[in-house]
């Protein structure tokens, strides 16, 4: 086996569980972020030369299938009409009615407001390297940040399932 | 109260992978599996294009010719707002055509062949492994005593993105053909076949007998969009008048029926893109060749207005009173920042390869301005206003295929011309980005390399464009990520 073929499966195996829990937080839809997921690794693969010796090859992979999934959330949004006329769509149900709540709740907020609370909550990175990993101004992403917990809180709170949360303060 | 919350959503967004028990990925032999497939397919387009760009002493990597529409209002359906997960993880390959699907009761023998046909100008195969949309991608060839077929599944992660292969195909025959090749003699839409659907017939030379002739096809059914290639020879198209759809209905019926277990075929048909029926105005011409003329004008020139009174008048933009990126908006170019407006340098000294010039495409109003970084990297963006929307879309469009034609090798250092890409950009009807390396030769050593990275958009009858020009490319390889946010951003700054 090539040694950069060793590289990108060990690179795989040791992060893909990682990016697939990311990807579903941000998309709310197993699927999806199996697909998104996968995508971004066959992606870089294909340039697998310089992936590799990026600072974070991980955020490249994270940063590529969000694109790919927030392309999928434009498509989604042109069938609000179709939701309307023929019901929400069959899915298999989350075995845990917390996660359904959570995640009904982050599909509802913007699409840059969830980036940013998964980036910060789950991944654990901090305003400056959210803004570094997304390109977008420090302060852009506080605000995110401040409006999309503020947002999850309300939308929590509206099902009955606040689970103590409130809203407030600045980002860290 | 509010470490209570932060410390509360994170435990909840952490107990989430608890739903990933079970669930696995392909693992990291299907990911170089998918990618390789891709590759393979470039590859092949490359070289064909590579001999003739080397003969003219032109280094040209992965040419490919692009574009995107406007986002579509196709009838949605259920699989659009969330795919069907089975659906998703299907293996597209099974619901290609098979040599019995294309032989119908033709009687004509067609069989799976190796190589899948001749490639065609404008190939979409080359849009379609171009397009950052897709998401999963098939691809089978057959061949018969009378020409061959090729096919392309494509599932796509936007609904766009099958007008898109369309209007790139139409764009690059447009712009190709300015000199009568190839000849265009049919564009239409078909109806009765999938969610949408459009099919062209063109020669890449009708005075030639041996030449090729091809009739192309994209339709379209929930997510997944087919392509089909038919090719023949001039010479086997004597007779041919109408349109035949087999193929595409064929391919139609396959794909819905492995996919979806449904029929997305109704009453197969055609009408022009304008709505009207094209069989209640026959073309004339002879019976024993193309339906018009094919030295002349394309027959149906899909970006030309339709000739319908009722249609309003185009809407022309105008540029706001500062068109340009603020120096906010530069502060983070990937990895890059702190960049500064600097109204004293010439835009046109920033290194831009393979950039047409909006001036010479016919733009009323050409603005640039330059911003630099610790004088080691610069930014230009140039806005223009141009006549009609149309013009826009060329300028736009010349750029998806601009890279086949441009880059430099010399005896010291060479360019290297990545491939374009059709980048999703908020608030624009398309956007193009690309990059360009240029490097020390090895006869020429202790010189650095230099990077470029473009991307141009457009809106109504606006375009912006971006290029930034370093030593080293700050997006860690993901120049179009780092475009995409860029040009909303210019866009949103450019009109009024």
């Amino acid at each position: 086996m090539a040694a950069n073929t060793a590289d990108f499966d060990e690179f795989y195996n040791a992060t893909h569980r990682r990016v697939l829990h990311q990807m579903y937080a941000m998309t709310g839809n197993l699927a999806d972020a199996q697909e998104c997921t996968q995508e971004a690794y066959a992606r870089a693969w294909q340039r697998w030369k310089t992936v590799s010796q990026a600072s974070s090859p991980e955020a490249w992979i994270r940063t590529v299938a969000w694109r790919i999934a927030a392309s999928r959330w434009r498509k989604a949004k042109n069938g609000v009409t179709a939701l309307v006329k023929h019901g929400a769509p069959d899915h298999t149900p989350s075995p845990d009615p917390d996660h359904v709540a959570l995640v009904a709740a982050l599909k509802q907020i913007p699409e840059s407001q969830r980036q940013a609370i998964v980036l910060h909550h789950l991944v654990g990175m901090s305003v400056e390297d959210i803004a570094k990993e997304t390109g977008t101004p420090s302060g852009t992403i506080k605000a995110r940040l401040s409006r999309g917990r503020a947002a999850l809180a309300q939308l929590l709170t509206d099902t009955g399932d606040t689970a103590g949360l409130q809203a407030g303060g600045e980002a860290s | 109260m509010t470490d209570g919350f932060d410390d509360d959503l994170r435990r909840r967004l952490t107990g989430l992978s608890a739903d990933l028990d079970g669930v696995s990925l392909p693992g990291p032999s299907a990911a170089r599996k998918r990618a390789a497939r891709r590759t393979r397919h470039q590859v092949t387009g490359g070289v064909l294009a590579g001999v003739a760009a080397v003969a003219a002493g032109v280094l040209v990597l992965s040419p490919s010719d692009l574009s995107t529409t406007p986002e579509p209002a196709p009838p949605a359906t259920l699989s659009t707002l969330t795919p069907d997960p089975t659906a998703t993880a299907s293996d597209l390959s099974a619901a290609l055509l098979t040599p019995e699907d294309i032989a119908g009761d033709t009687g004509v023998a067609w069989a799976a062949a190796d190589e899948p046909g001749p490639e065609v100008a404008c190939d979409p195969a080359r849009t379609v492994e171009a397009m950052s949309s897709v998401l999963d991608h098939a691809r089978a060839g057959f061949a018969s005593a009378s020409g061959g077929v090729r096919q392309d599944l494509v599932r796509f992660g936007d609904g766009g993105s099958a007008a898109g292969l369309a209007d790139a195909l139409a764009g690059c025959l447009d712009e190709e053909g300015a000199d009568g090749l190839p000849a265009v003699v049919d564009t239409v839409r078909l109806t009765g076949v999938g969610d949408e659907g459009w099919m062209t017939r063109y020669y890449m030379d009708p005075n030639d007998q041996e030449a090729t002739a091809a009739v192309v096809a994209v339709v379209r059914s929930r997510d997944v969009v087919s392509v089909t290639v038919q090719t023949e020879s001039t010479a086997d198209t004597a007779g041919e008048v109408e349109l035949d759809l087999a193929v595409p209905v064929a391919a139609a019926r396959r794909m819905c029926d492995v996919l979806y277990g449904d029929s997305c075929v109704t009453e197969p048909g055609t009408e022009d893109l304008t709505g009207a029926d094209p069989t209640e105005e026959p073309a004339g011409g002879p019976t024993d060749g193309p339906t018009v003329d094919p030295t002349g004008a394309p027959a149906d020139d899909p970006t030309e207005p339709a000739d319908d009174p009722t249609t309003p008048p185009e809407e022309l933009l105008q540029l706001a009173d500062d068109p340009f990126l603020t120096e906010e908006d530069v502060a983070q170019v990937g990895t890059a920042t702190g960049f500064v407006r600097r109204p004293d340098m010439d835009p046109s000294g920033v290194w831009t390869p393979c950039l047409q010039d909006p001036a010479g495409s016919g733009a009323t109003d050409v603005r640039g301005l330059g911003y630099n970084h610790e004088l080691d990297a610069s930014i230009v963006e140039w806005v223009a206003v141009m006549p009609d929307g149309d013009s826009v879309f060329r300028f736009v469009g010349a750029h998806t295929s601009l890279p086949d034609v441009c880059g430099e090798v010399g005896e010291f250092r060479e360019q290297t011309v990545g491939e374009p890409v059709a980048v999703e950009v908020d608030g624009a009807d398309d956007a193009v980005a690309w990059t360009v390396e240029d490097t020390p030769t090895p006869d020429n050593p202790g010189s650095e390399s230099s990077f470029a990275g473009i991307g141009v958009a457009r809106v109504g009858n606006i375009v912006v464009v971006v290029g930034f020009s370093a030593m080293g490319d700050p997006s860690g390889g993901d120049w179009p990520g780092v475009a995409t946010g860029l040009l909303a951003t210019a866009l949103e700054r450019a009109v009024a």
